[in-house]
């Protein structure tokens, strides 16, 4: 095989990765850093670094757990720089327009951003484990492995994390039933 | 209320995160920019990112460092068995940690000449302890935008000897030991410092690999040349096996060599360990060890004086710059 014909075999599997697999990864990073734009910028540098480590991915894990287990480095990465700390961060929202149905559009947007705004406030790692675990599907275990951990701790986690937000959205229901 | 089902449903709607056209068309063109850096080596591309000119002085047989102090007395030290657990592994996941240098210089207020001034600025949540961090310090022709990319020549340093916490920033001024410098006594190049953290991580969550080379390492010794107050030269010897079916450039490779307290004990990121990073061949022309070939190498090195190489076990890894 030539080498430019190997790079654009390269190349066109990491475009598969990205149309298999993007969502997953943006939607993870939006939930940690809660800035769509971040976000977009943590993504590109997962896809860039599994690509250019993609060599080292011995299929221990699937792909696709292996992605969101560098999303999650990444983005701890992220929330421990310089920047975060000392930065006052504004929080970019995701605008998605239906032209069809406004009200229910402006419905199903206003519960969305009322669980987006419960999720942030979750404590790291509570927020981690149920956005693997519900919003990316993962099983137990392979939470676990995302996150380095026991299965039994992702349970934990979950548990903790659902009792959180259960309070968090009846908090959010009730200022918003007094308005 | 919520039972996992309902779970689900609620966060089904969150899967609605867009992931733009643009986004991918950046990442594929810089994915191709990427391939015409590259060299076509993955191996060597993986430490190329990272430490590619690690080149100590040294060659086959190093020249020795001459030093004012007692007679040498030759004995044997160490030997230690050929392979190492971590050998079983492709290379040496790293990070680097959450030290920001702001600027290294060759200290402008130091009368003496090897002295450098850094300023270090700890960017993590947490203080920082000198046993949780390992410096590596390199020299570089030109500026470079990667800390090590290019290197002539690099070693490991200690870290300043005080914790550094969250926000803190310190002045910190240090002589590092062997670096070549001009007749002048001027540092070659210009310095770059970046400090890892202790311990190895995966490869993919890593910042950056450290490729191990091939080549098994026998019959390693360690040999006192001279001692006096503040430290000591000594010279540690191996056996180098190409293990491969394909001939092997030594130029190429790099020794890591690490002394602890500890019987084998591979992670050389640990406190209380002393490491070396030592070329194994000064040769500009191509130092290949055939398949299944032997040789010799030497490392002279300089140590603080509280290592005591008799009593110490000494550890040689190879891996690829």
């Amino acid at each position: 095989m030539t080498e430019s014909s190997a790079n654009y075999n390269d190349l066109h599997e990491l475009e598969e990765w990205m149309e298999r697999y993007g969502r997953d990864v943006m939607s993870t990073a939006y939930a940690y850093v809660k800035n769509y734009h971040q976000a977009q910028d943590i993504v590109q540098d997962v896809f860039l670094r599994a690509y250019t480590k993609r060599d080292s991915f011995r299929g221990d894990s699937t792909l696709r757990t292996w992605l969101l287990s560098i999303t999650v480095n990444r983005c701890k990465d992220y929330l421990r720089s310089w920047a975060v700390r000392h930065e006052q961060q504004a929080e970019s929202t995701i605008e998605q327009v239906s032209p069809v149905n406004i009200e229910a559009e402006v419905m199903a947007r206003f519960t969305r951003d009322e669980l987006w705004h419960a999720l942030h406030q979750l404590p790291d790692k509570y927020r981690e484990a149920i956005v693997l675990y519900y919003i990316q599907g993962l099983s137990g275990q392979e939470v676990a492995t995302v996150l380095r951990t026991t299965d039994q701790n992702v349970r934990t986690r979950l548990h903790r994390g659902r009792v959180l937000l259960k309070e968090l959205l009846s908090q959010r229901g009730d200022t918003r039933d007094a308005r | 209320m919520h039972d996992d089902e309902e779970w689900r449903k609620l966060f089904s709607q969150l899967k609605e995160v867009p992931f733009p056209d643009n986004l991918k068309h950046t990442i594929l063109d810089k994915a191709q920019a990427l391939h015409s850096k590259r060299r076509p080596y993955q191996w060597v591309r993986s430490l190329a990112t990272t430490i590619a000119g690690v080149a100590a002085a040294g060659m086959l047989v190093v020249g020795a460092w001459h030093y004012g102090g007692q007679s040498p007395m030759p004995r044997l030290a160490h030997r230690i068995s050929t392979t190492s657990p971590a050998d079983n592994n492709s290379g040496y996941g790293l990070n680097v940690a959450p030290i920001s240098v702001g600027f290294i210089v060759q200290d402008p207020q130091s009368s003496t000449t090897g002295v450098l001034q850094a300023t270090l600025t700890n960017v993590g949540t947490t203080a920082l302890k000198p046993s949780d961090v390992v410096g590596v310090l390199s020299f570089q022709q030109g500026g470079q935008p990667d800390t090590l990319i290019g290197a002539d020549w690099a070693t490991f340093v200690d870290p300043p000897n005080q914790p550094i916490d969250p926000g803190q920033t310190l002045t910190w001024t240090f002589r590092p030991i062997g670096v070549p410098t001009t007749s002048g006594g001027k540092f070659l190049g210009d310095p770059k410092l970046i400090f890892l953290e202790k311990g190895f991580v995966d490869a993919a969550k890593a910042d950056f690999v450290w490729q191990k080379a091939p080549m098994k390492v026998t019959d390693v010794t360690t040999m006192p040349r001279s001692s006096w107050p503040e430290g000591k030269s000594f010279r540690v010897t191996a056996t180098v096996t190409n293990g491969t079916s394909v001939p092997l450039k030594l130029n190429d490779a790099i020794a890591l060599i690490w002394f602890s307290n500890q019987d084998r004990t591979d992670d050389w990121t640990q406190p209380g360990i002393v490491r070396f990073m030592h070329q194994l061949t000064l040769s500009h022309a191509p130092v290949l060890l055939a398949p299944g070939e032997s040789t010799t190498v030497h490392f002279d090195l300089i140590g603080p004086s509280t290592l005591d190489v008799s009593t110490s076990h000494v550890n040689v890894s190879l891996i690829w710059r």
